[in-house]
């Protein structure tokens, strides 16, 4: 009967130990501001999420060259852009696989990959400089954001006409085995012309 | 058999602590580091063969014995605007050092360049990375980085994003690079 407590306490202890080293998941919703824009802030990370105009858009690209062609297959597409400082942790990770758009009926919304826009741009004849140039305006499909590192960009969804949801995951850790932080922004919206 | 229990409960209740001590203490060379200046792992730095404005070619690998700050930037990136004044700042402090300081333009047109510098940082020049293959190979975290590549030619910190290098703790950095 001893021994059979000890055995007890044992389990009880490892699984408590376990369950203690395993991710922590932390859930939030941002403040809206003033500018339509999406604030989440903390002591330990900041996040700014909205969605970019096609006047703002087109008004970057062109500045920079882009052909007509490829400047309205941008605007067709819906941009949504984002911040992120890594105020203390000593990896957070910006992994957008781990970030869900879902359109009002819940369903999951495509999000555009560089091999969809490499396929843009064969059609629109985009040149390498500019694709270049387009590449370094969105956002790392991952990155291990260091202490006090920040990363800005864009990411761009199929069009919804109707507001939809974002849900973005962002891990912690070397080996992405910390606190995982989970931010869901409603109501983001595709701005028309 | 009970002190053996006893030993083995202990033992694993400390097991976790150790593990989160181990994590969250910092290296000894990391404190001593500027804010958003991190280690690279020593690997051999890509090639960078590139001209820059007046048609000179710049070779990295002719740079042996010397450290180079390889700094890429682009004319529309914010960051890249408030910093290219203290790349200036220090580049006169740094000439004919042990510390090469060199820029790479990703991606834009001479005309382009030549109007942004001339207006934010008219006594520099810069690579031309006119395609932008050349910053893709060296995989940038993002506009600007900042690259350090030590004597014998390997990547041993990078700049996260854009940092006030004529400023105290970043100078200091520099200078220590040299000494």
């Amino acid at each position: 009967m001893f021994m059979i407590n000890y055995k007890q306490k044992i389990t009880w202890l490892v699984s408590l130990m376990m369950f203690s080293t395993s991710s922590i998941s932390y859930a939030a919703l941002p403040a809206k501001q003033k500018d339509g824009t999406n604030l989440f802030e903390d002591k330990d990370m900041t996040v700014v999420i909205g969605s970019r105009t096609p006047e703002q858009l087109a008004a970057f690209y062109t500045g920079r060259g882009f052909n007509q062609a490829s400047i309205d297959a941008i605007t067709k597409k819906c941009f949504i852009f984002g911040m992120v400082d890594n105020k203390t942790y000593e990896v957070l990770w910006l992994t957008l696989n781990d970030w869900k758009f879902f359109a009002a009926d819940g369903s999951p919304m495509k999000r555009m990959k560089k091999k969809d826009w490499l396929e843009i741009w064969q059609k629109t004849g985009l040149s390498q400089a500019h694709q270049s140039t387009f590449g370094w305006t969105q956002l790392p499909e991952s990155r291990d954001l260091r202490q006090y590192e920040h990363v800005g960009g864009n990411v761009a969804v199929e069009w919804k006409d109707e507001p939809f949801k974002l849900v973005a995951t962002f891990k912690t850790g070397a080996d992405k085995g910390g606190e995982s932080r989970t931010i869901t922004v409603e109501n983001l919206t595709c701005i028309a012309k | 058999m009970h002190s053996k229990i006893n030993f083995f409960i202990i033992l694993l209740s400390l097991l976790p602590m150790q593990v989160n001590a181990d994590t969250s203490t910092p290296a000894p060379h990391k404190a001593e580091l500027p804010r958003g200046i991190i280690t690279v792992d020593g690997r051999d730095a890509p090639a960078l063969l590139l001209n820059d404005m007046d048609g000179n070619t710049f070779d990295l690998s002719t740079m042996r014995g010397k450290w180079v700050f390889a700094h890429f930037w682009a004319s529309w990136c914010g960051p890249c605007r408030r910093e290219m004044p203290t790349i200036q700042a220090i580049a006169e402090e740094f000439r004919d050092s042990g510390l090469s300081i060199v820029l790479i333009n990703t991606s834009e047109d001479e005309d382009t360049v030549f109007d942004f510098l001339g207006i934010v940082a008219p006594d520099m020049n810069t690579l031309l990375d006119s395609d932008g293959k050349v910053t893709e190979q060296w995989q940038p975290r993002g506009l600007p980085s900042t690259y350090f590549v030590d004597p014998e030619g390997k990547l041993r910190y990078i700049a996260l994003g854009g940092r006030p290098w004529n400023k105290g703790e970043y100078l200091g950095f520099l200078k220590s690079l040299i000494e």
